[in-house]
């Protein structure tokens, strides 16, 4: 078994899709080759010259992977399962939205209502939206079908739609919190005075997670 | 060799057909045949024999299965289907003819 043979197959099936006939096929074809290369170097060849010689024999394989191409091009790009799961998380996340006000009004007839009403609320909020964000990062991105144009263009909306929604996620959760930080270092500290300040600090946070998504982007 | 190549490719599929008429074989070991048989003047680009296997294959003329190799990677060996032989016979014959009339045309003409 050659290594470099096996790394040289994979690349040159490494723009299909690996469906199981293009890992039968690269099966075939590595065990061939290594058939070759045995043979090769038994008649004497140093290990290189067998290698380079394999490879030459190879040809060009364009034809090849555009024949497992056509024939996966009618694949089911998103498993059905993957799309219940992200209908589950999605619902339970705006359950939790609907349901989070509830808690300041239920709790504020108790003496510690106030305090802890507020607390219950935005933690709900938090959860439901760490389960999008969850959600977003999950669900498989779309697979481009072919190498048309109209694919690219589908892919590349996939791609930036994702991002947005991603950036959406992150400041919705960001906002609440400071919002319940600024109430509760103000009522806490008394520190009405100069607690403003953590908005500032919440604007800068945001920019640096979205300078972040652009770099990564 | 070139030229010649060419020629060649276009009867890649009755090649292979008449390698497997009376035992199935696998890729490498027809593409060693080739080589035999024709003294290292012909070899098939390992991408021309998969390509053709699968066209082969597709329209029903050779059929494939895994052997049970004890030692070393499994290979997928490959049986002619009737479908098959009669395409071959057919290719024969069409080969014979068409090599008749190149002969007739291309022979120099005595005045």
């Amino acid at each position: 078994m050659n290594e470099r043979l096996k790394t040289h197959v994979d690349s040159l099936f490494a723009g299909a899709p690996q469906t199981q006939k293009v890992l039968e096929l690269k099966e075939e074809l590595l065990a061939n080759l290594n058939s070759k290369y045995d043979d090769l170097l038994a008649k004497g060849l140093a290990p290189d010259d067998a290698y380079r010689a394999v490879i030459a024999g190879i040809g060009d394989t364009s034809e090849l992977v555009g024949q497992i191409q056509n024939e996966s091009a009618f694949n089911n790009n998103f498993p059905a399962n993957a799309k219940k799961k992200s209908a589950l998380l999605v619902s339970i996340a705006v359950g939790l939205y609907i349901f989070s006000p509830f808690s300041v009004m239920l709790l504020s007839g108790t003496p510690d209502g106030m305090r802890y009403g507020p607390i219950i609320m935005f933690f709900l909020i938090a959860v439901a939206t760490s389960l999008l964000i969850f959600n977003s990062m999950t669900t498989p991105r779309y697979i481009k079908k072919d190498e048309t144009i109209v694919e690219e263009f589908k892919l590349w909306k996939s791609d930036t739609s994702k991002r947005r929604h991603l950036r959406c996620s992150v400041s919705a959760v960001l906002w609440p919190l400071i919002v319940v930080i600024y109430f509760l270092i103000s009522i806490f500290f008394h520190a009405w005075a100069f607690s403003w300040i953590i908005f500032i600090i919440g604007f800068v946070c945001e920019g640096v997670v979205s300078l972040f998504f652009d770099l990564k982007g | 060799m070139s030229i010649t190549s060419d020629l060649l490719r276009g009867h890649t599929d009755t090649i292979i057909l008449t390698r497997l008429l009376h035992k199935d074989s696998y890729g490498y070991e027809i593409n060693k045949y080739i080589q035999e048989k024709t003294e290292n003047r012909y070899e098939l680009k390992e991408a021309t024999l998969y390509s053709a296997f699968r066209r082969l294959e597709e329209s029903g003329m050779i059929s494939s299965y895994w052997g049970d190799e004890t030692t070393g990677a499994r290979r997928r060996y490959y049986s002619i289907t009737l479908l098959g032989r009669q395409v071959y016979g057919k290719n024969k014959e069409d080969w014979e003819e068409t090599k008749e009339i190149i002969d007739q045309l291309l022979r120099e003409e005595e005045i």
